[in-house]
């Protein structure tokens, strides 16, 4: 008996691991039945104003005085003190951080090159002029490329402030200016160059140098700054970068197996860490090797360890009570914002399947749950959540919208070997 | 037919437990006799005074005024750093590097001084307590503590709140005078701490996985340590039930991740370590067939392998610490997978064939630790010392006998 089913296992597991276990086509499609009916969130001029005019009404908030002293806006001579003149001398200061506030910009730049005629246009483009003056890029380019003193290296946030995710963001931002025909857009995109370059370039020299990458749920997350990265690359017309995102994603992530779905999330999971990576991947791969590489990375669509993807983001638990009231909401709204992020990543993925892949419509309709969720707490956070979270419905809707294009031309770049560093990077620095 | 398919079932159900231990004692039998035999040094009078030499080192060294956790605590300054004035009056965990790790040794000498009363440093350790944990002293962290705002609210919480806590239960339950007296000095901010963490526990909606300070289970572990001592049943129900709650239905961690440049925690054993504490011998026993791998699986066998506290294992490192040392925390890494060996293996029913295997892990990885303890420098001489410590009272059966609590859920 134990032989018989030692061979027969040996038989079955032979079998599972010939036939891409994701592909058995009836399990998806039962698995899909019960899924109850989601329609994507109607995403119109109305739902546009909502998102927008949460990006106005941060932009010109200054952030808080941070733990971190990384001394962006507050200096600490005595009192923290907020930089004289910080609206002529910083542009991204506004939106709780730095990060931030470059993806509200990003989003008020997305949303007004989509809808010209958007409402809100002529605050979105005030904003634009007042926060990109000359003044404003030099005191960015000028923080950022300031040596830092030796005795604040043991904090982190001083030393390689932002980088890699606001970075990301950057770069993603400065693709969006690149992609506007008008006057304006040509403008904004002039002023954003010089900072863009010299993120570009310190951007690449990380990616290659990174000898693992970053695999928790938030703001670190590797996959995810490679994707935000990627987004601008397309319009930027940097192949510097995208080759530099491309290689690295596959020389970090393409021995990648049986990612662990059935523990996320994280508290503060802001990205889910399985799915980021699966769509990057999508994205960065040949099909054919995608396919082979998503079968050993997630487990079936239609198994108990994927189910966690459909299941509402419990919140319920946060109180706001006590004295850490804003410690709390920061981590509902990364828990809000997450019902996005994977709902991106699950479109995200789908475009990289074959046209009839069973699990296309599996991971279409968890999508639109999740963004529906998304939309449900928007408002679940107050201002933690208005910072951020309306940047990363948009995400969502544009990817909704249609796979993002990958331009310039077709990706190059194949996986470095490990540890060759530089050897095959542009020497940064 | 019928009969093939039969079997076809039975295999199944065999195939459905993949990922799940296998329930062969046999081969548990085998893979514990391949197990290497190296154990730590005695836990002799030598040892104890060389752990005892850590904390007294850093006790009166006050933090570096650049660290990320001083923010306001100590330093007020940025551009030409001030020490607070008189902070040795109105700071009591100013030593050692940072909050948490002043508040550990602390409790680390507290905890050496009960089980060797007669240890010729004692009076040294005394000193310590008498200068550190005054009325004026605490009476100045509760107003830095209540005084917090927006996102500074959350410093130490919740891996500093643990340790008070932990530090507030070995001097409540020291028979001496001196331990009475620290404890009702430590009373008012025990309870604003206390407080404060169960609160911030009721609101996580999941756990945190990290193998860093702000891991769920490590923590929640610590605060079982303190209700452990002072039968503080009230609290050790809230911490069952939210173990329950977060962890009941974890399954397959991820093992063979671990584990990540610069972690001292192991965030699957950690875990495991804790529902050892929670759960029943035979529902837990249930519930680590699925949530670790087998002892002889592959992906277990991380625990058996050195951790290269140089270069890191695999995972999430750019690099190594700047001056060439091995990684701290890498270092104290072996000190608590060796914890959670021995809480896991007293959490099993005792005929459990895993528990010998995971008893002489606990050995392998402490002796490992103990290879390496002064090898990182002060970043580890600062706390490394009180997770052998831990280590040690779990093995020499110094951990107090837990609260047990029937389950609610």
């Amino acid at each position: 008996m134990r032989i018989a089913c030692g061979l027969l296992l040996f038989m079955l597991t032979a079998a599972t691991l010939s036939v891409a276990q994701h592909s058995d086509a009836a399990k998806v499609a039962e698995y899909a039945k019960t899924l109850s009916a989601a329609s994507a969130p109607v995403f119109d001029e109305q739902k546009r104003e909502m998102l927008a005019s949460f990006a106005i009404s941060c932009a010109d908030r200054p952030q808080d005085n941070p733990g971190t002293r990384n001394n962006y806006l507050w200096s600490y001579e005595k009192m923290p003190q907020l930089l004289e003149n910080y609206d002529r001398n910083r542009a991204f200061f506004g939106c709780a951080n730095w990060h931030d506030a470059v993806g509200d910009t990003w989003m008020m730049m997305s949303l007004l090159r989509q809808d010209p005629t958007i409402a809100l246009g002529s605050d979105i483009k005030d904003i634009a002029t007042t926060h990109f003056r000359k003044g404003n890029m030099d005191g960015e380019v000028a923080f950022f490329s300031a040596p830092r003193p030796a005795s604040e290296n043991i904090s982190l946030g001083v030393v390689n402030f932002e980088q890699p995710y606001g970075y990301s963001w950057l770069l993603k931002l400065y693709g969006e200016t690149k992609g506007y025909t008008n006057a304006d857009g040509k403008k904004m995109a002039t002023a954003l160059a010089p900072l863009a370059r010299w993120m570009s370039e310190k951007y690449v020299y990380y990616l290659y140098n990174l000898k693992f990458p970053f695999r928790s749920g938030t703001d670190t997350n590797t996959a995810w700054s490679m994707s935000l990265t990627l987004d601008g690359v397309y319009l930027s017309e940097d192949t510097t970068l995208q080759t530099a995102v491309r290689a690295n994603a596959l020389r970090l992530f393409s021995a990648d197996k049986d990612c662990p779905t059935g523990l996320e999330p994280q508290n503060t999971d802001n990205v889910s860490s399985c799915l980021t990576e699966a769509a990057l991947m999508g994205r960065v791969m040949e099909q054919k090797d995608y396919l082979k590489w998503l079968d050993e990375f997630l487990p079936p669509a239609y198994s108990e360890l994927f189910h966690g993807y459909a299941k509402p983001i419990d919140t319920s638990h946060t109180s706001t009570s006590g004295p850490d009231a804003q410690v709390q909401l920061v981590a509902k709204s990364h828990l809000i914002a997450l019902s996005f992020q994977r709902a991106y990543d699950l479109l995200t993925i789908s475009y990289a399947l074959p046209k009839d892949d069973p699990r296309i419509p599996v991971f279409k309709t968890l999508a639109a749950m999740n963004a529906t969720r998304g939309y449900d707490n928007i408002n679940g956070a107050g201002y933690e959540g208005q910072h951020l979270l309306a940047t990363y419905a948009l995400i969502y809707e544009n990817a909704a919208k249609g796979p993002a294009p990958l331009g310039p031309e077709k990706p190059k770049g194949k996986p470095v070997a490990e540890g060759s560093g530089l050897a095959d990077g542009p020497a940064g620095n | 037919m019928r009969a093939l398919s039969t079997v076809l079932t039975l295999c199944l159900a065999g195939a459905g437990a993949l990922g799940a231990q296998s329930s062969d004692p046999a081969k548990i039998v085998d893979y514990l006799k391949k197990m290497p035999s190296d154990k730590p040094p005695a836990f002799d009078e030598v040892q104890r005074l060389a752990l005892a030499a850590n904390p007294l080192g850093c006790e009166d060294h006050p933090h570096a005024p650049a660290g990320a956790g001083a923010r306001t605590y100590l330093w007020q300054r940025e551009g030409k750093p001030e020490i607070l004035e008189e902070y040795d009056k109105k700071r009591a965990f100013y030593g050692c590097l940072d909050w948490h790790s002043s508040a550990n040794s602390m409790w680390m000498m507290v905890s050496l001084l009960k089980q060797d009363p007669t240890i010729a440093v004692g009076p040294a350790m005394r000193l310590e307590f008498q200068t550190h944990i005054k009325k004026e002293n605490i009476d100045g962290e509760i107003a830095y503590f209540q005084g917090l705002k927006g996102p500074l609210a959350d410093f130490e919480k919740p891996y500093g709140y643990g340790w008070l806590m932990k530090l507030y239960g070995e001097a409540k339950s020291w028979d001496d005078p001196e331990g009475k007296r620290m404890a009702a000095v430590l009373e008012p901010f025990h309870k604003w701490i206390s407080e404060n963490y169960i609160a911030s526990l009721k609101s996580l909606n999941y756990p945190i996985r990290v193998g860093l300070h702000p891991n769920t289970a490590l923590d929640m572990n610590f605060t079982l340590d303190y209700t452990d001592q002072t039968h503080d049943t009230a609290t050790a129900t809230i911490v069952h039930d939210t173990a329950v709650r977060l962890f009941g239905n974890d399954k397959h961690c991820a093992t063979a991740s671990e584990p990540v440049f610069g972690d001292f925690a192991s965030p699957c054993l950690v875990e495991a370590a804790l529902m050892a504490r929670v759960l029943d011998p035979k529902a837990y026993s249930k519930w680590l067939d699925t949530f670790l791998p087998a002892v002889d699986a592959p992906e277990f066998q991380v625990y058996a392998t050195e951790i290269d506290a140089i270069h890191g294992n695999n995972r999430d490192t750019t690099g190594t610490d700047e001056e060439g040392l091995p990684n701290a925390h890498l270092v104290g890494l072996n000190y608590q997978r060796a914890a959670d060996f021995l809480m896991i293996a007293n959490g099993l029913p005792k005929d459990d064939p895993r528990v010998p295997v995971y008893r002489r892990m606990a050995s392998l990885n402490a002796k490992q630790g103990y290879d390496k303890i002064g090898t990182a420098g002060y970043l580890g001489t600062h706390w490394i010392a009180t997770y052998a410590l831990m280590y040690e009272n779990l093995a020499n059966a110094q951990a107090v006998a837990p609260v047990r609590i029937a389950s609610t859920k």
